[in-house]
C-alpha cells in the first residue's frame, strides 16, 4: 500500500516542528497505519543524508558530524549511539555495511539525525513540499518493491 | 626490573611514526621478559599524555571530539575504536583509573591508539619528546616497583 496523505502530513508537520505532528502521528498509530509512515520517514532520512553528504563523502565527515550531533544532544540528556548513527548514514549513502544496534536504537538515531539535517536546511514551505514529494515517491517505490518480493534497494 | 632502553626505544619509534623501526624493535623484544616493562611504559606514557591534554575540568564534549579526531584518520581506526569505549578509557584515565570490563589486551590497544594521537597532537620537537619519554619511563619504573 502506498504512502497516504495522512502519513505525509504527519511527517511534514514533524519535520517543520509543527505542534500538530504529535496528534497526527497518534492518529496514525491509533488507526494502525504507522507502517507506511516508517517507510516515509526512512526515505526522508535517506534523501536528507544524500543532500548533505553525497556525492563525495568521507568517513571522517560522518564521524565528525556524528560527534558534533552527540555533543549538541547531550545537554538535553540524549545519548546518541555513535556507531549505529554512523552506520545508518553510511547505509543511506549506499555503503554496504552491516547494521549496528537494535531496531529501537536505529529508529531513534534516524529520527535525531533527520531532525538535525532538516533544521540545518531551513526549507521554505515550497521546498519542504518538494522534499516531501521526493520522499513519498522513494517510499512508494520501496514499499512496492517489498510488496513484489524485491529487495527494496535504494534507487 | 626497570624499563629497559630497548623497551623505551620501541615505544618512542611508534610515537614518532617510525612504524617499520617500531615493528623491528617490537619483534626483538622478548614476549615474556619484556611484556611487563613495555606494558608499564605504555600505561605510564598514556597516563602522562592524558594528564597533559585533559583535566577534571575537561568536558565530555572535548573527549567526544578528540575520539572523533582519532577515528577520522582511517577507516581501520574508525572500525577498530569503539567511540563510547574510547571515551570511557579517557574519562577513567583522567581520574587515574581504568575501565574494569576491558581486558588488559583491549586496554593496551586503546591506550596505544589514543597515546599516539595525543603525542602527534602535541607536536613535540626532539627535546620535548626526550622529556616526555623520560617522564613516562620514570612513572613506569614507579609502577613496576609497586
Amino acid at each position: 500500500m502506498p504512502v497516504t496523505d495522512e502519513q505525509t502530513a504527519a511527517l511534514r508537520a514533524f519535520l517543520s516542528f509543527d505542534p500538530s505532528s504529535e496528534r497526527l502521528t497518534r492518529d496514525l498509530a491509533d488507526a494502525g497505519r504507522l507502517d507506511g509512515f516508517g517507510a516515509l520517514a526512512h526515505a526522508a532520512f535517506v534523501i536528507a543524508v544524500r543532500r548533505r553528504f553525497a556525492p563525495t563523502w568521507t568517513s571522517a565527515q560522518i564521524v565528525g558530524f556524528t560527534a558534533r550531533l552527540r555533543n549538541a544532544l547531550r545537554p538535553q540528556g540524549i545519548d546518541l549511539d555513535p556507531k549505529a548513527t554512523e552506520i545508518l548514514i553510511r547505509k543511506a549513502l549506499g555503503d554496504p555495511v552491516t547494521s549496528d544496534g537494535d531496531d529501537k536504537t536505529q529508529a531513534r538515531a534516524m529520527t535525531l539525525v533527520l531532525v538535525d539535517l532538516m533544521a540545518d536546511e531551513h526549507l521554505s514551505d515550497d521546498s519542504l513540499d518538494a522534499f516531501m514529494a521526493e520522499a513519498r515517491a522513494l517510499a512508494d517505490d520501496r514499499l512496492a518493491a517489498r510488496h513484489d518480493g524485491g529487495l527494496g534497494r535504494p534507487k | 626490573m626497570p624499563v629497559s632502553d630497548q623497551q623505551a626505544a620501541t615505544l618512542r619509534a611508534l610515537l614518532e611514526g617510525h612504524i617499520d623501526e617500531h615493528k623491528r624493535l617490537l619483534a626483538s623484544l622478548d614476549r615474556k621478559a619484556d611484556a611487563l616493562g613495555y606494558s608499564a611504559l605504555v600505561t605510564a606514557a598514556f597516563q602522562n599524555a592524558i594528564d597533559l591534554r585533559f583535566s577534571r575540568d575537561s568536558t565530555l564534549d572535548e573527549v567526544t571530539e578528540f575520539v572523533a579526531q582519532v577515528r577520522s584518520h582511517s577507516e581501520e581506526l574508525r572500525d577498530e575504536v569503539d567511540p563510547r569505549t574510547a571515551e570511557r578509557v579517557i574519562i577513567a584515565a583522567v581520574g587515574g583509573g581504568d575501565v574494569p570490563e576491558l581486558s588488559s589486551e583491549e586496554s593496551n590497544k586503546f591506550a596505544l591508539i589514543l597515546l599516539a594521537e595525543l603525542v602527534i597532537d602535541s607536536h613535540y620537537d626532539e627535546a620535548g619528546m626526550d622529556e616526555f619519554m623520560v617522564k613516562a619511563r620514570a612513572l613506569a619504573d614507579k609502577i613496576l616497583l609497586a
